[in-house]
């Protein structure tokens, strides 16, 4: 623990501290983030309402604290599947080569043409919006970095002594992809999961605001931007405290990919 | 002659944590106006940092601490940046070790030549194309136009030295620094690099300073020349003197160690033990611990400098005898 | 060069119809019958039958994409259901605003970034290096319609410098009104351009070419520019390049916040008008933009690096 990056202990407590208030905090708060309350609308912050309220007298403390649950669910649900097809993917085309190697990376070239929010748009495009088809749109394009990362990684483990002995040794190509290759895999997928999980964050949020993603009234953090943005003048707290937290969480994020790539590092070095 | 050059008393340390490592302490010589000059020792032994530091080209966090740099009567060691740069490259030219490494990749060969007498006056661009392709055949590239239009990854290990040595020199400076500059060549190109840098020094009329851990080299190439060993000058002495009857046990060691194919049976001696850890010094003589000639004396203070009448010196209680032809057979 | 840019481009040949593919799929996801869907329960029969026919949907899927490929190839990329023109023309129309907008952002995020890499690298380890370091941690955490947001409420809400949307009609009001847009997309490019620039800036400024660069008595500030960052930019250029698909979708967020007439607005206007053939024809236009980004990259590095020119071309 004394050995750790600064910004891995500074990460890990942030995204600790997230996934309390993620859980915790709607049991601790008062109000309903869906109840509305025209009395009380677009109220500037104050002691009540310490975010504000919106146009329907909503307060936008109470809809950001709610609203960690379903950004927080979004960079869970985006990161998963796509790390799963991912690298399985990457490691069937990276150990056994060949045929499948081929047919696998002809996939990653044509779906890496398309920006990954361009494609990810366009699927939700046909299949409707809402969170569910925004997270089998993230899978059916998100999983292209890590089978890239993986098959990348798989390629260098493979001619590593240890394998080629596992090798020597009769052991199957299921053992050797368990026991011996695939720690080492998983620990360059996860570091980038989580630059990845910064990124789901964005696009969830995003397509939240463009009315593609979280349907209302859910308090979805992009959502609520896209609520303040005909008050942007009367009322910019409505707007300005969920993209706080997009921020804070997307630095907190951020701090643990660093951390644990620079933890990491050395033990990668030597794998 | 004229002292060209004269560093006196120089130290140059290092920040580390809260403390200074000292990587060169108290180390004097002076340069004659073109004279070739050589200064010896295993590496780590602080000769590089030596001649960086005379132009203040130091790396990372090494500082001179004290001592003067005398050039031309300006003591470069406190001179601003201005008076540096118009003195590096006019006054002083310096070639480094790695060929590779020395050029930018991304310039043609010729810019990278022509370039530094942009800012040593020289305005006009023909006559700066005209200077560089003579600088080019006077270190003996073949072909200098189209040399000069080429980058260095087309040129051999060779030519970029030579194109290296065209950049120092094509400012005419009194002083050329070369450190290391055959090293990381192969052997039959090192005899030619270090041809051509006997020859320019006469043709130029300019003065050479030459850091090598080679002492063949310097005895290729030098009048003079300067042992180094963990940040001290322990012995300089005309380059007849050093391997006729070298005075400092280090000295003698490093004579030792040299291979001499011609000879059947000598035995090669290599040094043993290591230099010290700059930050972990012994108290007396730095030579103390790997030295034949250690006494008591010797480590508890340093040895002071001893004179001697061939216009050299060392810094030993216990030197060899001056006509100590035995001690290297 | 010539026939090195040939064959890159005969190499995008499979990629392009990998494209075509995808999109062409795209369609097919449509849930249920593709004809109900993109005409809604009012349909006539006759209509439907027209949709079905056109779309091919009677044969079998491998005629179906050959048909789309022709079609294609004839440049008739279908009838937009929404706007009843042709798509082809207007996503062509929407295509410079969107271009306009890549170009600048990239301006703006070199002109940001570099001076900020350069101060990062040259002070490496002190106070502007580790306040830059927090400001683009922070900058690539920015969503762009929330910063649009921001830059909106101050500089055109507040200071009334700038408007808060549209396009103009003179290329002088539209470099003005594509300026908040513009910096809007640049915010997020930049830190990983500054990164980028900050460490292979830093490793330049140690290398030995710089220290003959200083012997040769050079001024500071020419060893800096025209020695260490002429050989540092590269690496932050590709950087760069690479994120080119992350500025397009970027783009389609910032065209919707300050309502830039582009492919970004366009494709989400005709997500709520069901038009699914403009949506297939953006799509397929932005693959091809970020492709061709690609390829000017590629060609980039080898136009300003001597030593890839030499190994690529030979």
């Amino acid at each position: 623990m004394k050995h750790w990056p600064r910004n891995l202990k500074l990460g890990l407590g942030l995204m600790l501290g997230w996934i309390l208030v993620a859980i915790f905090g709607p049991m601790l708060l008062p109000g309903d983030p869906t109840t509305m309350d025209l009395m009380h609308s677009l109220h500037p912050p104050s002691l009540a309402f310490p975010f504000g309220t919106d146009n329907l007298g909503r307060g936008v403390f109470t809809r950001v604290i709610y609203g960690s649950r379903i950004d927080l669910q979004i960079a869970l649900f985006c990161v998963v599947p796509a790390f799963v097809i991912g690298t399985t993917v990457g490691m069937a085309a990276g150990y056994f080569g060949k045929l499948t190697d081929a047919i696998s990376m002809r996939l990653v070239d044509i779906a890496v043409a398309f920006p990954f929010f361009v494609a990810v748009i366009a699927i939700v495009a046909v299949l409707g919006p809402g969170l569910k088809n925004m997270y089998i749109a993230v899978a059916a394009v998100g999983w292209v970095s890590y089978a890239r990362i993986t098959r990348a990684e798989i390629l260098v483990v493979k001619q590593a002594d240890y394998v080629q002995a596992a090798r020597l040794l009769g052991f199957g190509n299921t053992r050797i992809l368990a026991r011996h290759i695939l720690p080492n895999v998983i620990v360059q997928a996860a570091v980038y999961a989580t630059s990845d999980a910064v990124l789901d964050i964005f696009l969830g949020s995003s397509l939240g605001w463009l009315g593609l993603g979280a349907q209302p009234p859910l308090p979805e953090w992009g959502l609520i931007i896209a609520d303040g943005y005909s008050f942007v003048s009367q009322a910019p707290w409505i707007s300005g405290f969920p993209g706080l937290a997009i921020v804070l969480l997307a630095i907190s994020l951020s701090l643990l990919g660093d951390g644990l790539a620079d933890a990491l590092r050395p033990e990668l070095g030597r794998a | 002659m004229v002292d060209l050059l004269d560093v006196d008393h120089l130290g140059i340390g290092i920040a580390r944590g809260d403390s200074t490592v000292s990587l060169v302490e108290d180390v004097s010589f002076t340069i004659r106006a073109g004279e070739s000059y050589g200064i010896v020792g295993e590496s780590g032994c602080g000769k590089s940092t030596t001649i960086r530091a005379i132009i203040r080209l130091l790396t990372g966090k090494a500082r001179i601490t004290q001592g003067s740099v005398r050039f031309d009567g300006v003591d470069l060691a406190q001179a601003k940046e201005s008076a540096l740069q118009s003195v590096r490259g006019a006054g002083i030219g310096m070639v480094f070790q790695d060929p590779l490494t020395a050029l930018n990749p991304v310039i043609t060969v010729g810019q990278q030549i022509a370039e530094g007498l942009r800012y040593h006056g020289v305005r006009s661009a023909p006559e700066r194309r005209a200077r560089m392709l003579e600088a080019m055949r006077l270190v003996g590239l073949p072909d200098p136009a189209r040399i000069a239009a080429s980058y260095p990854h087309e040129l051999s290990g060779g030519q970029r030295q030579r194109a290296a040595i065209a950049i120092a020199l094509i400012a005419s400076p009194r002083l050329l620094l070369a450190d290391e500059p055959t090293t990381a060549l192969d052997v039959t190109i090192q005899a030619q690099i270090l041809r051509l840098l006997t020859d320019l020094r006469s043709r130029l009329g300019m003065a050479l300073v030459l850091v090598t851990h080679d002492l063949g080299v310097v005895a290729q190439t030098c009048d003079r020349v300067a042992v180094m060993y963990s940040g001290r000058i322990v012995e300089e002495a005309p380059i007849r003197r050093i391997f006729e009857a070298p005075r400092h046990p280090y000295t003698v060691a490093l004579l030792n160690s040299i291979p001499r194919g011609t000879r059947a049976g000598h035995p090669l001696h290599p040094i043993a033990g290591m230099p010290p850890d700059p930050a972990q010094r012994p108290p007396g003589c730095s030579f103390a611990p790997r030295c034949p000639n250690r006494q008591e004396d010797c480590e508890v203070s340093a040895p002071g400098w001893t004179q001697d009448a061939g216009g050299g010196g060392f810094a030993c209680f216990h030197p060899a005898l001056a006509t100590a032809e035995a001690t290297h057979g | 060069m010539l026939t090195y840019i040939l064959r890159r481009l005969l190499l995008m040949i499979p990629v392009a119809l990998g494209i075509t593919l995808a999109v062409f799929l795209l369609v097919r996801l449509i849930p249920g019958d593709p004809a109900r869907a993109i005409l809604g329960i009012h349909a006539t029969p006759a209509l439907m039958a027209a949709v079905r026919a056109r779309l091919g949907l009677d044969r079998s899927i491998g005629v179906q994409y050959l048909l789309y490929l022709k079609s294609l190839v004839q440049g008739d990329f279908g009838i937009s259901y929404y706007y009843g023109q042709p798509v082809a023309r207007l996503v062509l129309n929407r295509m410079v605003p969107t271009l306009v907008l890549l170009l600048y952002s990239t301006v703006i995020s070199l002109v940001i970034a570099v001076p900020a890499g350069i101060l990062a690298a040259t002070q490496q380890g002190r106070g502007a290096d580790h306040v830059l370091r927090v400001v683009a941690t922070a900058g690539l955490g920015l969503p762009s319609y929330w910063t649009g947001f921001i830059l909106i409420l101050l500089l055109a809400v507040t200071f009334h410098l700038f408007p808060i949307a549209g396009y103009g009609n003179t290329w002088g009001a539209r470099l003005y009104n594509l300026f908040l847009p513009s910096l809007t997309c640049a915010l997020n490019v930049a830190p990983l351009v500054m990164r980028a620039l900050r460490t292979s800036l830093g490793e330049a400024l140690g290398a030995g070419f710089i220290d003959t660069a200083r012997a040769k008595g050079l001024p500071g500030r020419v060893v800096l520019l025209s020695h260490a960052l002429r050989v540092a930019i590269l690496p932050a250029l590709n950087v760069l390049g690479l994120n080119i698909g992350f500025l397009v979708g970027n783009t389609v967020l910032v065209e919707n916040v300050f309502a830039v007439p582009g492919l970004g607005q366009l494709m989400i206007s005709s997500i709520g008008t069901r038009d699914y053939p403009t949506i297939q024809m953006v799509t397929l236009m932005f693959g091809i933009i970020v492709v061709l980004i690609y390829l000017i990259t590629d060609l980039g590095q080898i136009m300003l690096d001597p030593r890839v020119r030499r190994s690529e071309i030979g």
